[in-house]
Formats: C-alpha cells, structure tokens, sequence
C-alpha cells in the first residue's frame, strides 16, 4: 500500500522540511546544491503522497463497487447474517480510507515544487559558479487563500431569484528568484498567478437549484537579465525584432537589462507550471546577444 | 592524465577539471566519476550526456505510447533519475535540438573533443573578462516592467 510508503518518506524528512511543509513559504538564500538538497526528498515524497492519495481514491470506488455487489448478495441469499455484515464493514472502510486520504491531503505540497522549482535550480545551477547563491522566495501555501483574495464581484439578483454569480479573483505572486550567472550575467525570474473562480447558482427547467464552480488560472513568467556590456554588445531598438515584440529594454551605467514575459493559460489551479517555458524567455535572450567585441564586425 | 570530456552547463558549456576516471559504453569518451553513472539494465558506466538523451527518448515514447501498463513500467524507470543531473543532460540535448539554441562556449576551444563542435557553440572573446569587478549591482527591485 503506498500509503505507508508515503508515510515512511514524510517521517524521514528533517524537522525544517515538515516545518515547510506545514507553512508552505520561506525564503531561501543558499547554494544550488544546498537548495536541491533540502527540495528533493520533499520533491520524493510529494510524488509518493500523490500516487498514494491516488491509490486510496481507487479503493473508495472498489468498496462502492463492492458494497453494490454486497446489497444484490444480502437479496440472492435471503438474509444470510455473513452478507449484512459486509457492506457494512465496506461503509466503515470508505469513511477511513477518506480519512487517510484527507491526512495525506494536509501534507500534500504543490506540484510546482517537484515540476517547476526543482528542476528550475538544478538547471540554473549547472550554469553557476561554485558558491554562488540563489535568492528564492516561495509561497506554495495555496492560491485560494482569503488573504490572496484581491477582489470579490457578487451579482445576485436577490433572494429566490436566479442565476447568482460570484468571481473572486485571487493574485499569487508565488515564485522569486534571483541569482548571478557564470558569465556574470544577474537573473531574476518571477511567476505571477492570477486565479479566477466563477461560482454560479441556478434553478434547472424543473425548479432544482444547481451550483457549479469554474476556476481559471492565467500563470504570467517574467524574466530579467541584466548583461555586462563589458561581455555582450549593447542591443538597439533595431534589435528589438529578433528578441520578440515584448522585450523591455533598460540600459544601466554598466549593464543592460532584458525583460521578457510570458503568459500561459489554463484550467486547473493544482497543474505545475512547465519550467522549459522560462528557459525558453532565456534562451531567447542568449540566443540573440552578441559578444561585446564582435558586434559590428 | 587526460581530463573529463565533460561540457557542464546549459546556456554556457564549460570544460570539467577533473581527471578522467573511466569511459562511457555508449559513445567511448573519457569522463570524471561525476559525470558517469551506472546503468542499472546493463551494469556498465554511460556519461551523463548519453544517459540523459535515453531518458529524454524514452519519456518522449512514454508521451506516445498511452497504454497504461507501459506508462507505468516507464515512469518508473523514468523518476529514479528525474532529480539527478543526468535529467539535466538529457533535457539540455532535448532543448538545443528543439529550440535550435546555441550554447556560449566558455573555456579553451583547443581542448574541445566533446560531442560539441565549433558550429554547436559560440565562443566569447578571450578579452572578455568574465569576472571583472562590477560597480553596479544589480537592483532587484528595478525590474524592467514597472517601467
């Protein structure tokens, strides 16, 4: 049962890994290494705690399925005492396996934490030099929390009067990183969540009331890279073009920053974010540099 | 002694210091104990860079093949190395030929006996310091979209 393996994993986490994963958020300042050391036994046991909550969901719909089978058993044999006695025991069963699933549910840690901030810092790491440390601010406590909540708009017509429309929109600034490069380029890199939950009632043609809930995540990446113009050529607006239609361009005393940003859609509020979408905002950057002495030549 | 045919990095590949310890099965280079790995079907050393190129192809027939037996089987196989810097390798070879990206050379191109070649990478000029002192810091709160 990985329920049990789960658990297992969890009780060999240190204290200062429960305790995150309990408060969901801190701030980290430490060497990749060091980082990936504390994330991924974390990341491990996350991935167990989801097959496990998985696993316990199927055997929900096994004792459902079987209790069914159970109540056309107690009317084939008409009353024996042995067929009473299991759906009831399937009944008990369902509630403590939803209990099991629920525990599992406390310490259940985001995804994006294995999908995207993982393996982000084992990337970013391999182009850092030894000792170099990433600033990282991360918040996975939960994107619908009241105190993420931003604004609230309530249409409701008034008392027994339909539909009643209510969208709320929670702001999740959940990721922050900035960290110096090995060619000693600074990056900084941030990922903005903006949920909206649609939660509408209406009275069906035969009079039912129904609630349905919609949610719609919109995650905006945003990449900034501040270049040496010792090392790279200074990029003009007629470079703009090969870069994108939405870089920003800042130009400091000694080095010049791009910004880039990318937003991607979707559906589900617990889906991780793909991390291939920030290299690519980086890649576009490094793609289209030039060396400080070749430009022009 | 030679040293570790190794290119670490992803955006800029750099030359590995390191003595080499003993050779891939797959492409006979020379590479440091860091970077070899032992393959758990056939027990032999395989470079990162050679290991990873498996995983990545073997995730991408997982995304194909959609049968659940086989996506179990591989995903298995899969994780054991999704958070070891093999994963980085296999995602960096995934990543030049998909995106067409040409990584920053930085180190000495006479030395250059990787599976990357003079077209693969460009390189910086040597005059180019790269750890020069710098006056400005870098300001996390400048960021370029509140301009």
């Amino acid at each position: 049962m990985k329920f049990f393996g789960a658990v297992s994993k969890y009780r060999k986490l240190s204290p200062d890994q429960q305790n995150f994963i309990r408060q969901g958020q801190q701030k980290f300042n430490n060497t990749p290494e060091k980082l990936l050391e504390f994330f991924k036994p974390m990341a491990e046991f996350d991935k167990s705690c989801d097959e496990a909550r998985d696993q316990l969901l199927n055997y929900i719909f096994i004792c459902v399925a079987l209790i069914f089978l159970g109540v056309i058993g107690i009317a084939v044999s008409s009353g024996h005492p042995l067929a009473f006695m299991l759906p009831v025991i399937l009944f008990f069963m369902i509630f403590l396996i939803m209990f099991l699933r629920w525990m599992l549910g406390r310490i259940d840690i985001h995804n994006n934490l294995r999908g995207f901030v993982v393996p982000i810092i084992n990337l970013l790491g391999q182009d850092m030099t030894a000792g170099q440390k990433i600033i990282l601010d991360l918040d996975l406590r939960g994107k619908k929390l009241p105190s993420k909540l931003k604004q609230c708009v309530k249409d409701d017509p008034g008392w027994f009067s339909y539909p009643k429309t209510t969208t709320s929109t929670f702001e999740d600034p959940w990721f922050n990183l900035t960290t110096e490069l090995v060619d000693g380029s600074k990056l900084m890199l941030t990922v903005d969540d903006e949920i909206t939950q649609l939660d509408r009632t209406r009275k069906n043609a035969r009079g039912k009331i129904k609630s349905k809930s919609k949610d719609k995540i919109k995650h905006m990446i945003r990449a900034s890279l501040a270049l040496k113009h010792k090392k790279y050529a200074v990029a003009t607006q007629n470079d703009i073009e090969k870069f994108g239609s939405d870089l920003k361009l800042k130009n400091g005393q000694n080095r010049q920053i791009f910004g880039l940003k990318h937003v991607v859609k979707g559906t589900d509020v617990e889906a991780n974010l793909d991390p291939k979408l920030c290299f690519e905002l980086l890649g576009r950057v490094f793609m289209n540099v030039q060396p400080a002495q070749q430009k022009g030549s | 002694m030679e040293n570790c045919n190794m290119k670490r990095g992803f955006f800029f590949l750099r030359d590995c210091d390191h003595p080499a310890h003993q050779s891939c099965s797959v492409c006979q280079a020379s590479f440091c104990s860091e970077h070899l790995r032992i393959k758990p079907e056939t027990n032999e050393p395989v470079c990162l860079d050679c290991l990873g190129r498996t995983m990545q192809q073997q995730q991408q027939q997982q995304q194909q093949n959609q049968t659940l037996n086989t996506r179990n089987r591989r995903n298995d196989y899969y994780d054991d190395y999704y958070y070891d810097n093999a994963w980085c390798y296999g995602y960096r070879s995934n990543y030049y030929s998909s995106s067409h990206y040409s990584p920053w050379y930085l180190g000495n191109s006479s030395r250059n006996n990787s599976q990357f070649n003079d077209q693969d990478m460009r390189v910086f000029d040597n005059s180019a310091d790269i750890n020069d002192p710098d006056a400005e810091a870098f300001d996390p709160e400048a960021n370029v979209f509140d301009s």
